[in-house]
C-alpha cells in the first residue's frame, strides 16, 4: 500500500511542512518520495522565455531540496520533476497507483499563489487517492490517530488507513463515529449506521493490526466540528470522501472539506470507494 | 579521464551525474567529476534581477548537489563550475582534453526539450559524449559497438573496450549488413558480398584484441539497418557506442544519420564518438 509520495512543492513554508510530513511517511515506510514542482503556465500571463525562466529557477530551487533531502536521508528514494499546468492535474498524473499525495496549507490566508486551501480541497476532490494535507503546525505535543469513520465506508478504508499509521509510530488510535442527536431523521434513518460501521472498521483492523488498541467514540455533534476539536491535540486525522461519480467530481464532501481548511493538524483525505460510483 | 557532467537540476541531468557517478567509482575516481551548469545568456532579456535570482538558484543547487557527491562518493574529486552565456558554446568550451561529456536526454515529449541539444553538442563536441536518459531499473548488461570499418568506428571500439574493461562486462562488436533486403542488384554476389562484410567485423574484432587482450569480446554479424539492428540489441545493452563521421565545418553540426537515429530512439546510454575526438588516450 502507498509505493509511492507525490509531493507538491512550490518553495513556500507549507510546502516545506508538506515535505518534512513526506519525509517521515516515507522514512517509516523506506519508500520513494517525488517532489513535484508545478510552473502554473494559465497563471503565468508570459512570453515563453518567461516561462522558461521560471521554469528554470524552479528546477534549480526543487534540486536544491532534493539534493539537502538526499543528504540528511541516504536511503530514500528522492527524485523531482518540473511540469507545466493546473497543478491540481500535474499532481493527480505524477500518483500513479495507490501514491499518496502531500500538499502543505496556509489556513486563513487565500492569496494567488497555488498552496491556498484551495489546493488541498481541490486535490482530495479530484484525485480519486489518498490526499494528505499538512499545515503549518504550532508547537503543540500532538499525539493520535483519529479517523473519522462513517457509514458509508463499505471497505473501512478510513480505519484502515489510520490503523497503520498508528501502528507504525505506536500511537493509539481514535475511532470517532458523530452524529447530531437533535436531528430526529438522522437518528430515525441511521439509528444502527454506527454500529454497523464501527463494526466493519473493528474487525478490518484488528485482522489488519491484531495488537493495535482501539478507542472508540460516539460524538452527539457534526462530524466535523467532533473531529475539529480533536485535531487539536491530534497527529493526524483521517476522513474518508464519497465519490459518487463524474458530475459531483469537484464536490469534495463537507466533512473533508471542512477539515482540509481548517485542521490544525495534517488531514489525510481517503476515497471510500474505490473507483466505482456509489 | 574526466567526466563532464551538463548539469541543469532536471531529472534527466541528474541521470547523467548518477550515470557519470558509476563511472568515476569503476576508475576509483582517478578522473574526477566535473559539473558544468550554464545560465543561459537569453535570460538576460528578462532583466538583470532575474538572472541574479536565477545565478542565486542555479549556485546554491550546484553547491547541494556537489555536498551530495561529496558524502556518496568520498573516492571521487568533484568540482563544479557556473557559467554563464550560450550553453552550447560554454559546455563545449570547457570540456578538457581527454574528458567525457555527459548530457542528460529528457522524456521525448517534456515541454523543455524542444531545442534537442545532447545530439546537436555531441557532432560539436571534441570528445566523445555520452546520452543518458533516466534508468527505468531495467536489468542491463553488456557494451554494444557498432562496426562498419571506418576510423570513427575504430575510434568508437576502441572508447566502447574502455568502458567494457572498467565496467567487467562483454564487449559486442556488431557489424550489419544490408544482407537480403530487396533493392536493385548488388554489383558483387552476396557471397562475395558476406565475405567481405565479416572480414571488416574480423578486422575490428582482432584490433580491439590486441589492445584489450583481457576483454571478453563478442562479434556479431547482422542483417538489416545498421541504426534498426543496433537499437534491437540495444534494448538489454548496458552502453551503446557508435563512431560518427568527422564532417567538414559546415556539416559539424549535423549527427550523422545513424547516430542521429539512435539517439532519437533508444533508452540505452549512448556515447558517440566522432572521427578525430580527443578521446581516452
Amino acid at each position: 500500500m502507498y509505493e509511492k509520495t507525490v509531493v507538491g512543492w512550490d518553495g513556500s513554508a507549507p510546502a516545506q511542512a508538506a515535505v518534512d510530513w513526506a519525509v517521515r511517511w516515507v522514512e517509516e515506510r523506506s519508500r520513494a518520495v517525488r517532489i513535484v514542482r508545478v510552473v502554473d503556465s494559465d497563471a503565468l500571463d508570459a512570453d515563453d522565455l518567461d516561462i522558461r525562466w521560471s521554469v528554470a529557477v524552479a528546477t534549480f530551487a526543487l534540486a536544491e531540496v532534493a539534493a539537502q533531502l538526499r543528504v540528511g536521508h541516504p536511503e530514500m528514494d528522492v527524485t523531482t520533476a518540473v511540469a507545466l499546468g493546473e497543478p491540481a492535474e500535474v499532481l493527480n498524473e505524477h500518483a500513479e497507483g495507490d501514491s499518496l499525495i502531500v500538499v502543505g496549507t496556509q489556513h486563513g490566508h487565500i492569496d494567488e499563489y497555488w498552496f491556498s486551501s484551495r489546493l488541498g480541497a481541490r486535490l482530495a476532490a479530484v484525485a480519486g487517492r489518498a490526499v494528505a494535507v499538512i499545515p503549518i503546525t504550532d508547537s503543540r505535543e500532538r499525539s493520535g490517530v483519529i479517523a473519522g469513520i462513517s457509514g458509508f465506508d463499505e471497505r473501512a478504508s478510513v480505519g484502515l488507513f489510520a490503523a497503520e499509521v498508528a501502528q507504525l509510530r505506536s500511537e493509539k488510535l481514535h475511532l470517532v463515529y458523530a452524529c447530531p442527536k437533535h436531528t430526529v431523521r438522522s437518528e430515525a434513518a441511521f439509528g444502527h449506521c454506527d454500529d454497523a460501521a464501527f463494526d466493519r472498521t473493528l474487525s478490518a483492523v484488528s485482522r489488519a493490526f491484531p495488537t493495535l488498541v482501539v478507542h472508540c467514540h460516539v460524538e452527539h455533534t457534526s462530524p466535523a466540528s467532533a473531529l475539529l476539536l480533536r485535531a487539536r491535540d491530534a497527529s493526524l486525522i483521517v476522513v474518508g470522501t464519497r465519490r459518487p461519480g463524474v458530475a459531483r467530481r469537484l464536490v469534495l464532501g463537507s466533512v473533508s472539506h471542512t477539515l482540509v481548511n481548517n485542521a490544525p493538524c495534517p488531514t489525510v483525505v481517503v476515497p471510500t470507494i474505490a473507483n466505482g460510483p456509489l | 579521464m574526466t567526466s563532464v557532467v551538463a548539469w541543469n537540476g532536471s531529472a534527466s541531468a541528474r541521470a547523467a551525474l548518477l550515470w557519470a557517478l558509476r563511472r568515476e567509482r569503476e576508475r576509483s575516481g582517478r578522473g574526477g567529476l566535473l559539473l558544468l551548469t550554464v545560465i543561459d545568456e537569453a535570460f538576460r532579456s528578462c532583466g538583470q534581477a532575474a538572472m541574479d535570482e536565477l545565478t542565486v538558484a542555479a549556485r546554491q543547487a550546484l553547491e547541494a548537489e556537489v555536498t551530495w557527491v561529496e558524502r556518496m562518493a568520498p573516492e571521487v574529486s568533484v568540482t563544479a563550475r557556473l557559467l554563464e552565456g550560450d550553453p552550447e558554446r560554454e559546455l563545449l568550451r570547457h570540456c578538457p582534453d581527454g574528458s567525457m561529456l555527459i548530457v542528460g536526454r529528457g522524456e521525448p515529449r517534456s515541454h523543455f526539450h524542444r531545442r534537442a541539444l545532447a545530439p546537436r553538442l555531441a557532432s560539436q563536441a571534441s570528445v566523445p559524449v555520452a546520452l543518458v536518459r533516466a534508468d527505468r531499473g531495467q536489468d542491463r548488461s553488456g557494451v554494444i559497438v557498432g562496426v562498419d570499418g571506418s576510423n570513427a568506428s575504430a575510434e568508437a571500439s576502441v572508447v566502447a573496450a574502455e568502458e567494457a574493461h572498467h565496467r567487467h562486462e562483454p564487449l559486442h562488436l556488431v557489424h550489419a549488413w544490408p544482407g537480403t533486403n530487396p533493392g536493385p542488384p548488388a554489383p558483387t554476389s552476396p557471397d562475395t558480398d558476406l565475405a567481405h562484410h565479416r572480414r571488416i567485423l574480423d578486422e575490428a574484432v582482432r584490433a580491439i584484441r590486441e589492445g584489450f587482450p583481457s576483454l571478453d569480446i563478442a562479434p556479431h554479424l547482422e542483417s538489416g539497418q545498421a541504426a534498426s539492428v543496433l537499437s534491437r540489441q540495444a534494448q538489454t545493452a548496458a552502453l551503446l557506442v557508435v563512431g560518427s563521421r568527422a564532417q567538414g565545418p559546415v556539416k559539424r553540426f549535423l549527427l550523422g544519420s545513424v547516430s542521429r537515429a539512435l539517439a532519437q530512439t533508444t533508452d540505452c546510454p549512448l556515447i558517440i564518438v566522432t572521427e578525430g575526438d580527443h578521446g581516452p588516450q
